[in-house]
C-alpha cells in the first residue's frame, strides 16, 4: 500500500527496487538488518572510537585509520552512513563524510585527492552550515602553502585569477573554503590543472600535512566550544571501488601518506583486499566488516529469524499482496544467500517474469535461473571442485583455503562470507550443472 | 535495408517481449546486457523495437573512453534508449579501458544517462565486464540472449568436411560395414587400421548427432593410438574430440584442448597444414561467440596463407567462405558478397565439387537476400542449386525448398 492505502501495482514496486542509492538513515525502506548479520554489531566500532555501549565518548586517540569492508552489495554504504549520523553528535564526534563516487573521479584515485577532498569537505561545513571561525594564525600554514607551493607552479598561475573571481572575501575560513573546493572540484572533473595540482600536492604532501593537521587541532577546539563534537571524525565512502591494482596503491602503497593525516578516519575498503594483503593491520587498527545477512548456519541450516528480516526487506519494496504464495519469496530469499542486492535482483528479475500483477512460484524460479546464469560467467570450470570442498568443510576456517582463487571467488560473490567467519558458495552457483557435477564426484 | 521479416527467431520471441516491455516499464536508468553473435541479427532487432529513429552509439570508431562517455552524454540528452554496440570491435586494451571507466563512473553514468542503457555483447564480453567491471555489473536490470545458434546462421551445411558427401543411408550403411568388421577382428594388440576403423565410426556418429557414440570411438581411437605411438593419428582424434565438446555446446571445454592440447601437439610435430585446421576450429567457436574480429585475423592470417603455400584448394574455397561469412556478419555485406562471386563460387566450379558449390550457392542467395538486394540474383542461385542437388538426390534439396517457400520465390521449371 502506498501512503495513500492504495494497493501498489507490481511495476510501480518494481521501481523501488534501484540499486544505485545506499538509504539514508530514516528512509522509510531502511530496515535495521544488523540482527540478522550474525555476531554483528555497530557497537564493535564504535568502542574502537572510544565510545561506550552508551553512548558515551571517553577521550579519543588523536589519529585511528579504520577499515570499514563487506561484500559488494551488502549495505555497507547504508551502513556507513548509520554510522556516520550516530557518531555525529555533539557528545561524540563532528562527522565529515566524504563520497569520493560523487566528489572525486576515482579513476586513478590518490591519496592527494583525498587529501583535499576531506578538507574541502571540513571547510565547508564549518564555513556554511556551522558559521564556525578560525583564527587567522591557524590557517596561515595552508595558505601559504597554496601561495607558495601552488600558484607559484608555471601551469597553475591562473587558478588563483580564477579562484578569486567571484569570491567576496579573500580571507579566512571562507576564502579556503572555496579554494579547497575548487581546487578539489578541478581534480574531480579531470580539469586541465588536475595533474598539475596532484604532482604539487605530492611533492608538498608533508608540508600541507603538517599545515593541514594544525588546522584540524584548532578546529576542533572550536567545534567542542560550539558544542557540536568533541573530535573530527571523516568518514570516506567510494574507496571500496578501486580495482585490485589501485585499490593496492591506495592502501598499501600510498599508507604512509593517508597515515600523515593525524584524525581520525574510517575508509571503505573492497573485501579482496583483505584476504589478499597481509600489510594492512600494520597501518590501520581495525578492520570492520559487514557481513552478509546470515539465512543459513554453517551447516546450510535455514535460520528462521533471520529469514524474517529478509522478508521485511522484501515486504517494503513489494508487499506481499503482490507475491502468490509465502513460498514465492522464501525462494527468493534461499537463493539470494542473504545478499541484499542480490534479493532486490531476484525480486527485479522475477518481476520481468510475472504474469500479470503477480509474482507466481514459476516467475521465482526463472529468476533463480537467469541470476544463476549470470554466474555461471564468472565460474571457472575448475572452481567447482573448490567450492563443493568448501561447503562440504564448514568447519575449516577460511583462512587455511585463502588463495588466489578463493579471493577472487570472494570479490565476484561466488564464495559469501558470514559471520562467525565461514564462508558458502552463492545459492545459485548450487543450481549450475559444473556444481552438481563436482557434487556427485566429490560423493564417488 | 536489410530484411527483418524473420527477426526475432521463435526462440528469442519471449525474450524480444520482455524487451519491449521493459522498455516501456521502466523508469530511471537501467543497463540492459544483451548478448548477441551477430551483428546483422543486432541491427534487425534494433530496428523491430521500432523506437526510431534508434539511438545508436557505436563504439568503433572512438578512441578513447573519455571520447566515449563524452558521446554518452550528448546523446542521452534526447531521452531515449541508448543502444551501445561493436564493443567486441575494440582492442583489447581499449575495451580494459572501457570496463574500467563505466565502472569507475558507474553513478555518473546514471545521473547524466537516458532512462536505458542496453549494451549489445557477444558473450566473451558479457564475461568480461562481469569480472572488470563488477560494480556496474552489479547495477544490470537483466541479461537477455539473443544469440543465433549455429544452425540458423548463413551457411546452410555447417561442416562440409565431415559429411563425407555420403547421405544419411550411405552413412549408416557404412557404420554398418565398419562394425561388422570390427566384431569380427580378434587381434591383440590393435592394429593402426582397426584404430582407423574406429575413428572413422566416431566421425561418422559425429556426423549423424549421436554425441555418445562419437565420443565412444573417438576415445577408443585415442587409446589405441596412443598405445601404437601413433602421434599424428593421436592428434588428429584429439582434434576430433575437441570439435565433438564444441558440438555438445561445450565452447570454452572445446576451445581450452585447442589451444591446449591440439595445436601443441601439430606444433611439435610440425604439422603446418593440421595446425592450421586446428586454428580454424578455434575460429569457428570464437566466430559463434561473436568474436568476429578475431576469428576473421585467423582465417586471413592464419590459415588462408598456410592454404596458399601448400596448394590446398579446397581449403583455400572453404576459408574464402569462411572469411565471407564473418564479413557479412560485421555488417560488410558487398564484401561478403563479392568474396563469393568472384572467389567461392569460382572455386568451387575449378574444383568440380558440385555439392559444394550448390551449397555456396544457397549461401550466397541468403546473403543477398538479407542485404535486400538483387532479388533475381538470389532466385536464380536458389533455383540452380535445387536443380543440381535434385539430381544429385541429397538432403539439401529439401533444406533448399524449404528456404524457397520461406521466401515466397518459385523457380521457372517447378
Amino acid at each position: 500500500m502506498n501512503d495513500t492505502g492504495q494497493r501498489l501495482s507490481i511495476w510501480t514496486a518494481k521501481s523501488q527496487l534501484t540499486y544505485e542509492k545506499p538509504l539514508e538513515p530514516g528512509d522509510p525502506l531502511f530496515v535495521d538488518t544488523a540482527p540478522a548479520r550474525g555476531d554483528f554489531n555497530l557497537k564493535n566500532l564504535y568502542r574502537q572510537l572510544n565510545v561506550d555501549n552508551q553512548g558515551v565518548l571517553h577521550t579519543p586517540s588523536r589519529k585511528q585509520y579504520i577499515l570499514f569492508t563487506g561484500h559488494r552489495g551488502c549495505g555497507k554504504s547504508t551502513e556507513l552512513l548509520r554510522v556516520a549520523k550516530y557518531l555525529n553528535d555533539p557528545g561524540r564526534y563532528y562527522v565529515i563524510h566524504l563520497d569520493c563516487l560523487t566528489k572525486l573521479d576515482i579513476n586513478n584515485l590518490r591519496y592527494s585527492d583525498v587529501l583535499l577532498a576531506v578538507a574541502a569537505a571540513l571547510l565547508e561545513r564549518m564555513e556554511h552550515e556551522d558559521r564556525i571561525t578560525v583564527e587567522s594564525v591557524f590557517l596561515d600554514k595552508i595558505n601559504n602553502w597554496f601561495k607558495e607551493r601552488v600558484i607559484t607552479h608555471a601551469r597553475l598561475k591562473n587558478l588563483e585569477i580564477e579562484l578569486k573571481a567571484g569570491a567576496r572575501v579573500e580571507a579566512g575560513l571562507p576564502w579556503l573554503a572555496k579554494l579547497f573546493g575548487e581546487m578539489t572540484n578541478k581534480i574531480g572533473t579531470g580539469s586541465t590543472y588536475r595533474e598539475e595540482l596532484r604532482e604539487v600536492v605530492r611533492n608538498s604532501f608533508s608540508e600541507l600535512a603538517g599545515s593541514f593537521n594544525q588546522f584540524i587541532r584548532a578546529a576542533e577546539d572550536k567545534i567542542s566550544q560550539r558544542n557540536l563534537g568533541q573530535r573530527i571524525l571523516f568518514t570516506v565512502d567510494g574507496t571500496d571501488r578501486l580495482n585490485a591494482e589501485d585499490a593496492h596503491k591506495f592502501f598499501v602503497e600510498d599508507v604512509h601518506q593517508l597515515t600523515q593525516l593525524e584524525s581520525l578516519f574510517i575508509y571503505c575498503a573492497p573485501i579482496h583486499l583483505l584476504h589478499a594483503d597481509n600489510q594492512l593491520n600494520a597501518s590501520f587498527n581495525l578492520t570492520f566488516r559487514v557481513p552478509m545477512l546470515k539465512i543459513r548456519d554453517r551447516d546450510n541450516q535455514p535460520l528462521a529469524a533471520h529469514y524474517a528480516i529478509m522478508r521485511e526487506l522484501a515486504w517494503k519494496r513489494v508487499p506481499s499482496y503482490l507475491f502468490e504464495t509465502p513460498e514465492t519469496l522464501d525462494l527468493l530469499i534461499c537463493y539470494s544467500g542473504g545478499h541484499p542486492r542480490d534479493l532486490l535482483r531476484l525480486l527485479n528479475v522475477a518481476i520481468n517474469h510475472a504474469d500479470d500483477e503477480l509474482i507466481n512460484y514459476r516467475a521465482a524460479e526463472k529468476a533463480v535461473q537467469d541470476v544463476a546464469n549470470d554466474y555461471r560467467r564468472l565460474v571457472d570450470s575448475k572452481d567447482y571442485t573448490q567450492l563443493v570442498w568448501i561447503d562440504q568443510h564448514p568447519d575449516i576456517a577460511p583462512d587455511e583455503v585463502n588463495n588466489e582463487k578463493t579471493v577472487r571467488m570472494l570479490y565476484n560473490l561466488i564464495l559469501l562470507e558470514y559471520n562467525n567467519y565461514f564462508w558458502k558458495s552463492h545459492p545459485v552457483i548450487t543450481t549450475l550443472q559444473g556444481y552438481r557435477k563436482a557434487l556427485q564426484d566429490s560423493a564417488d | 535495408m536489410g530484411d527483418w521479416s524473420t527477426i526475432p527467431t521463435s526462440e528469442h520471441s519471449g525474450a524480444f517481449l520482455r524487451l519491449q516491455t521493459l522498455l516501456t516499464r521502466l523508469n530511471g536508468f537501467h543497463a540492459l546486457i544483451l548478448q548477441h553473435n551477430n551483428p546483422a541479427y543486432r541491427d534487425g532487432l534494433i530496428h523491430k523495437l521500432g523506437l526510431q529513429p534508434p539511438q545508436i552509439l557505436d563504439l568503433t570508431p572512438l578512441a578513447s573512453y573519455e571520447a566515449i562517455e563524452q558521446q554518452y552524454v550528448t546523446m542521452t540528452g534526447a531521452g531515449m534508449p541508448l543502444h551501445l554496440i561493436n564493443l567486441e570491435n575494440l582492442s583489447k586494451i581499449r575495451q580494459q579501458a572501457f570496463f574500467q571507466g563505466i565502472n569507475y563512473h558507474r553513478e555518473y553514468l546514471a545521473r547524466q544517462g537516458p532512462s536505458l542503457l542496453l549494451l549489445w555483447l557477444a558473450e566473451p564480453q558479457i564475461r568480461e565486464l562481469a569480472l572488470e567491471a563488477p560494480d556496474f555489473w552489479a547495477w544490470r536490470e537483466q541479461v537477455l540472449d539473443f544469440s543465433l545458434p549455429l544452425k540458423i546462421q548463413t551457411r546452410v551445411s555447417a561442416n562440409i568436411a565431415v559429411s563425407y558427401g555420403l547421405e544419411l543411408e550411405k552413412k549408416q550403411q557404412r557404420i554398418a560395414e565398419i562394425q561388422q568388421y570390427l566384431a569380427g577382428q580378434t587381434e591383440n594388440p590393435v592394429s593402426i587400421s582397426h584404430a582407423d576403423l574406429e575413428y572413422e565410426l566416431g566421425n561418422l556418429y559425429q556426423a549423424l548427432g549421436d554425441y555418445a557414440l562419437a565420443e565412444d570411438y573417438l576415445q577408443q581411437a585415442l587409446g589405441h593410438f596412443s598405445m601404437l605411438d601413433e602421434k599424428h593419428a593421436y592428434a588428429r582424434v584429439l582434434m576430433g574430440l575437441a570439435t565433438l565438446q564444441f558440438q555438445q555446446g561445450k565452447p570454452d571445454a572445446a576451445l581450452a584442448a585447442l589451444q591446449d592440447k591440439v595445436l601443441p601437439w601439430f606444433e611439435r610435430l610440425g604439422d603446418r597444414l593440421h595446425q592450421a585446421e586446428a586454428k580454424g576450429k578455434i575460429a569457428d567457436i570464437l566466430q559463434a561467440r561473436g568474436q568476429l574480429d578475431e576469428a576473421l585475423r585467423i582465417r586471413t592470417q592464419d590459415q588462408l596463407p598456410v592454404y596458399e603455400r601448400l596448394g590446398e584448394v579446397r581449403s583455400i574455397a572453404i576459408t574464402k567462405g569462411q572469411i565471407a561469412d564473418i564479413r557479412f556478419r560485421q555488417g560488410a555485406q558487398q564484401d561478403a558478397i563479392a568474396i563469393y562471386e568472384t572467389e567461392v563460387l569460382p572455386a568451387c566450379q575449378t574444383l568440380g565439387d558440385k555439392r559444394m558449390l550448390l551449397v555456396d550457392q544457397a549461401n550466397l542467395a541468403l546473403m543477398y537476400r538479407q542485404a535486400g538486394t538483387h532479388p533475381e540474383r538470389t532466385r536464380s542461385l536458389l533455383c540452380e542449386a535445387l536443380q543440381a542437388a535434385r539430381q544429385m538426390q541429397i538432403p539439401e534439396a529439401q533444406q533448399i525448398e524449404a528456404i524457397l517457400q520461406q521466401l515466397g520465390l518459385a523457380c521457372l521449371d517447378s
